[in-house]
């Protein structure tokens, strides 16, 4: 009887997991996605699971790494079916064919997707004609502020950019901060000052060519403008890491910051959670340029489905039910009932706004609370003012921003100067320019900005435009590969020629082994040997050979192999006239020269002191060796939270408490900070291991030498120089050599503390600062995907390791003799 | 070990104060992993949880992410490990103890493999294990590091400190290989073997650019990215990121003070052998 039962049973739950597997799974993949959407789409996926059939599985992708996962899916050919990604990611996946057309895709439903939007709207999502994705949410920035401080100080809300500054005057005067939320790094933060004078950073022209606005007066007008605002007045750091509300709530000069740019969440944020300011503060929207448009809209996410999908039709059905009006207000409900988590949902569907709509913006008290951010929505996005990429904005948009992050640190450093000159701290010397004081280096300042930003964007413009001529073909032949990928995947290409020479190679070994009669009978040792062997031969040798052979080409992985093209040198021409590599390899040496001797130094010295007999042996020795087991990306992260940049961070309070400085340091986000910043974590880092090993080595040295110094009358020191160094001479040349290796291979405390994965910014460090070798690597590899120049990236570092090994071993050699 | 007859203070002073700089990160992040969302992100920090609260971890249990991806590293790690320590030790056996045809040949090419730093696989890397099919699995973590040429070259040189008198009185008793190599060699090898087998470890649980890359989808993914990705889910919750840091590294701090002892004796090993 319990047989039968158990049979049965099983048959059951086989034809369950059957009907699992006959239904076909949608993947969607999500950007910036919490713990609340990923309940939220769950429950979606289910809804739509019931009338569709089809399981909807969901992935949420961090801010900081999700293009670098959509376009490495792609490129790996798993790709999921559709996706909801940045406003730029139509352009970007659209151009290398990554991502379906929908309008030759669906041909007869396209039409039904786009009257859900505003005319104005659907060119974020196109390039050209092709309709590449379509935009789902979407954000604006706001100003918040103190109702109660503005009425303290006679201010009212501003409306244009010379109102804004005005108004950051008079805060400055009194002591008073700003906070401007948003990464002043990003090229779309730029585009909010720029905008309104109708330039765009990179557009295309009349003609359809690429161009830049950078020497139009109008244009340097907005950035010098972008620039003022963002350092010349008092802001309590560039990332509070969401602590925002809280200084925005604060009271007290030193803290209080009653101006607070964020985004349409905040207004919720700050009910939920700062109740108690409730009805003193309100919003005013973003500030109109002296003689330009509004330009309200910022930034949001995009739908898109993906070429390689397997449920295309699925994907097409999932974006009209997301689109849809139902589903819209179940997703804007979600939002408000999270807590302490609640946020706004504002989306691109134009029904939202229209008179339709309304009964639903009325239903509710916490939805008719937006009523004044719904109103910002309906007069904005009607006619909303957008800018499309073009090929080459890849490689022009970070010269920009490294160009403007150094004129950031000049504006700071001539501050710190007219602060030294005057004997004040630079946050004084601000509430000095808001009080009309020093008006003399103020307008220098001033002059010396407009005429750093001239010449800087006069050198940039040519090499920009060089770079679009470059990038030109560029498009053209995406598009040209991937309607004849099938054919290109097929054809040869140098992986395939690899393994065949690979196979040949392993053939010729068995032959070696098997043939004459004198190797038959050490048949054993071949076979022991042959493991790791091949191993090396699929593993490293193959590929090196395909990494040389790419390193000549040009190539983006997204297409098959067979699709390099021949380049000759020019990307070991390029990667080094661009100055990128020659800059990495400073930074690497400079990265090696300062770390590996200062940790060698510390850590001889602390291990002679821990090879005395000490109490708590097991407790001393176990402190110091800890960071060894404990993995480098947790030690970063926790040190970047350990080096913020305002009083935030534990090291600035000290030091800022105990008056050692008188402004945080900018530990992480300033160029000269950064790269340092690095080494005293790798420093901290490394003592462990060397410790140890040194450690090691001291106990192997005779106790008879230590007590024949002792004898002489010499104290710690002179033992620790005449007995201790000497003794563990092998051990010093090991770390040595270990050292430096290492130091050039140095990449996942960079990622880390440059926070890839949290912010969008996209670079390691301020200014590039902490691109030593590997990370440039990986930038041309996996962030712009220029895999030849990657590849040559790789074999200037595999030569120049060669070459330092060589010298090491020869300097040790002469050594011995 | 020094007895030391006068007195140590200065030591001592020196060595608390580096004591303090080495604990101080840890201090944070423990500290910080018991703070309120307000707390944590406050202006001023406070140097100790007012008031102490445990929801931080609820919040990671919630998210599920942290121990998915520790219960994933010690799988990945354990397979590597198992599969390293056997292959390179029988090949550096065979390297120390057999004689045949191309031996220092096959042997200077697998330690020429060391000088190729592993960036410069990582492109093709990722194009062959396309081609495989192994992206978005364990495979790439695991397989290419089963032939270190490290691991064969360490278990050469420790093997060839055998005495050959053992092996041969074991050949003329009539033992086959396979007798050989596991009763008498790697008995004799416990301190290569557990050395190997902890580097292997150490090395694969810390692994981060290999899985970055490598790996797609959340479900497999390892220790060391979900801890970078904390950054980007939690960005403004400074005590869960903490707080997934904690889980990472207490476990594995907590084995390392009771294993103390063997664990420094492997990897000073590594110094010493010349």
């Amino acid at each position: 009887m319990l047989r039968t039962c158990r049979f049965f049973a099983l048959i059951a739950t086989l034809l369950i997991a059957c009907t699992g597997l006959a239904e076909p799974t949608l993947h969607f993949w999500m950007v910036g996605a919490g713990l609340e959407d990923q309940e939220l789409y769950t429950r979606l996926g289910n809804e739509f699971e019931k009338t569709e059939h089809v399981k909807v599985s969901f992935l949420p992708l961090p801010w900081g790494s999700f293009k670098f996962k959509y376009l490495t899916a792609m490129a790996a050919g798993l790709p999921p079916d559709v996706g909801i990604t940045n406003n730029g990611g139509p352009y970007d996946y659209g151009i290398v064919s990554g991502v379906v057309d929908l309008r030759t895709e669906f041909p007869d439903r396209v039409k039904e997707l786009e009257d859900r939007y505003y005319p104005a709207t659907l060119p974020l999502g196109s390039i050209g004609n092709h309709l590449y994705g379509v935009p789902f949410d979407t954000t604006t920035p706001i100003i918040f502020y103190r109702t109660d401080t503005f009425q303290k100080l006679g201010l009212s809300p501003p409306t244009t950019i010379s109102e804004y500054n005005h108004v950051l005057n008079v805060l400055d005067a009194n002591g008073y901060m700003t906070y401007f939320e948003f990464p002043s790094t990003a090229a779309w933060s730029l585009s909010m000052y720029t905008m309104p004078y109708g330039k765009s950073s990179v557009h295309m022209d009349a003609q359809g060519k690429p161009t830049v606005d950078w020497l139009d007066p109008l244009y340097q007008k907005g950035v010098v403008e972008a620039l003022n605002l963002w350092w010349m007045h008092l802001s309590p750091g560039q990332n509070l890491n969401g602590g925002g509300g809280g200084v925005f709530a604060a009271d007290n000069i030193g803290t209080a910051t009653p101006v607070y740019v964020a985004v349409t969440d905040t207004f919720t944020e700050l009910h939920i959670n700062k109740p108690a300011l409730d009805g003193h503060w309100a919003m005013a929207t973003w500030p109109i340029a002296d003689g330009g448009k509004p330009y309200n809209i910022m930034a949001g996410t995009s739908l898109v489905i993906f070429r390689d999908a397997k449920l295309k039709k699925a994907a097409f059905d999932w974006i009209m039910f997301l689109t849809s009006m139902p589903v819209q207000h179940e997703i804007v409900l979600d939002h408000l009932s999270r807590g302490e988590n609640s946020s706004c949902f504002f989306s691109t569907v134009r029904q939202a706004y229209e008179p339709s709509n309304d009964a639903f913006w009325n239903s509710e008290p916490k939805l008719q609370a937006e009523h004044d951010l719904v109103d910002v929505y309906k007069k904005v996005l009607p006619s909303f003012n957008t800018q499309q990429g073009v090929p080459g904005s890849e490689d022009v948009g970070p010269l920009e921003q490294n160009f403007l992050d150094s004129v950031g640190s000049f504006i700071q450093s001539r501050q710190d100067e007219i602060a030294a000159r005057h004997g004040i701290s630079r946050r004084e010397v601000i509430e000095a320019f808001g009080q009309g004081k020093y008006q003399d280096e103020y307008n220098t300042l001033e002059n010396d900005i407009r005429d750093k930003v001239a010449s800087g964007y006069k050198d940039l413009a040519p090499k920009a435009m060089e770079i679009f001529a470059k990038e030109s073909g560029e498009g053209a032949f995406y598009a040209d590969v991937s309607s004849h990928f099938a054919e290109a995947q097929a054809a040869p290409d140098a992986l395939k020629v690899a393994k065949w020479v690979a196979l040949l190679i392993f053939v010729g070994y068995v032959a070696f082994a098997v043939g004459p009669k004198k190797n038959r009978a050490n048949l054993i040792s071949y076979l022991l040997i042959a493991p790791p062997l091949a191993l090396s031969l699929i593993f490293v040798f193959i590929p090196a050979a395909v990494a040389l052979y790419i390193s000549f080409t040009k190539y983006h992985p997204v297409l098959p192999l067979s699709a390099a093209r021949w380049n000759g040198i020019d990307n070991y021409r390029e990667v080094i006239g661009n100055g990128d590599l020659p800059a990495s390899l400073w930074r690497t040496g400079l990265y090696a020269v300062v770390t590996v001797p200062i940790g060698m130094v510390v850590s001889l010295v602390f291990a002679f002191l821990l090879n005395n007999r000490l109490r708590a042996q097991r407790w001393w020795r176990f402190i110091f060796f800890s960071p060894m087991v404990t993995g480098v990306v947790s030690i970063a992260l926790i040190f970047t939270l350990l080096l913020l940049d305002s009083q935030l961070g534990w090291l600035n309070a000290l030091l800022l408490d105990w008056h050692w400085v008188k402004d945080p340091i900018q530990f992480l986000t300033s160029e000269k900070f950064f790269l340092p910043s690095v080494m005293a974590l790798a420093i901290w880092q490394g003592l462990a291991f060397s410790i140890l090993v040194f450690l090691a080595g001291l106990q192997q040295v005779p106790e008879e030498q230590f007590e024949a110094a002792e004898m002489d009358g010499a104290g710690q020191v002179r033992k620790f120089w005449n007995v201790a160094v000497p003794g563990i001479r092998p051990q010093v040349f090991f770390m040595l050599v270990l050292g430096v290796i290492g130091s050039f291979q140095v990449f996942d405390t960079i990622y880390t503390l440059a926070g890839k994965s949290g912010g969008a910014s996209a670079r390691f460090g301020p200014e590039d600062a902490g691109q030593t070798v590997v990370p440039l690597l990986y930038h041309y590899g996996f962030e712009s995907f220029e895999m030849g120049k990657a590849a040559a990236v790789a074999y200037v570092l595999f030569v120049i390791t060669i070459l330092i090994t060589m010298i090491q071993l020869w300097l040790h050699r002469r050594g011995e003799v | 070990m020094r007895k030391e007859k006068g007195s140590l203070w200065g030591t001592y002073l020196l060595l608390t104060l580096g004591g303090l700089v080495m604990i101080f990160p840890f201090y944070f992040m423990i500290v910080t992993s018991f703070k309120s969302k307000d707390e944590a992100q406050a202006i001023h920090p406070s140097f100790w949880p007012h008031p102490f609260t445990i929801e931080p971890y609820i919040e990671l249990v919630r998210d599920n992410v942290v121990f998915r991806a520790a219960v994933n590293s010690v799988i990945v790690a354990i397979l590597s490990t198992v599969g390293t320590v056997l292959i390179c030790a029988l090949a550096g056996y065979a390297f120390a103890k057999h004689r045949f045809a191309g031996r220092d040949v096959f042997f200077v090419v697998l330690l020429s493999t060391m000088m190729i730093p592993g960036a410069v696989l990582l492109i093709p890397g990722f194009l062959l294990f396309r081609d495989f099919g192994w992206l978005d699995t364990w495979a790439p973590l695991i397989v290419p590091g089963l032939g270190g040429a490290f691991g064969v070259f360490m278990s050469r040189q420790f093997i060839g400190t055998i005495p050959d008198s053992l092996i041969e009185s074991a050949h003329l008793e009539g033992a086959s290989e396979w007798r050989i190599i596991f009763r008498i060699v790697f008995p004799l090898s416990k301190a290569l073997l557990s050395t190997l087998a902890i580097l292997t470890f150490l090395g694969s649980w810390n692994s981060f650019m290999g899985p970055l890359i490598f790996l797609l989808n959340d479900k497999l993914f390892t220790l060391p990215i979900v801890i970078a990705l904390l950054q980007g889910r939690f960005s403004d919750r400074q005590n869960v990121e903490m707080a997934g840091a904690m889980v990472s590294i207490i476990p594995v701090l907590i084995l390392f003070f009771f294993f103390q002892k063997q664990v420094v004796a492997s990897l000073a090993n590594t110094g010493l052998k010349e």
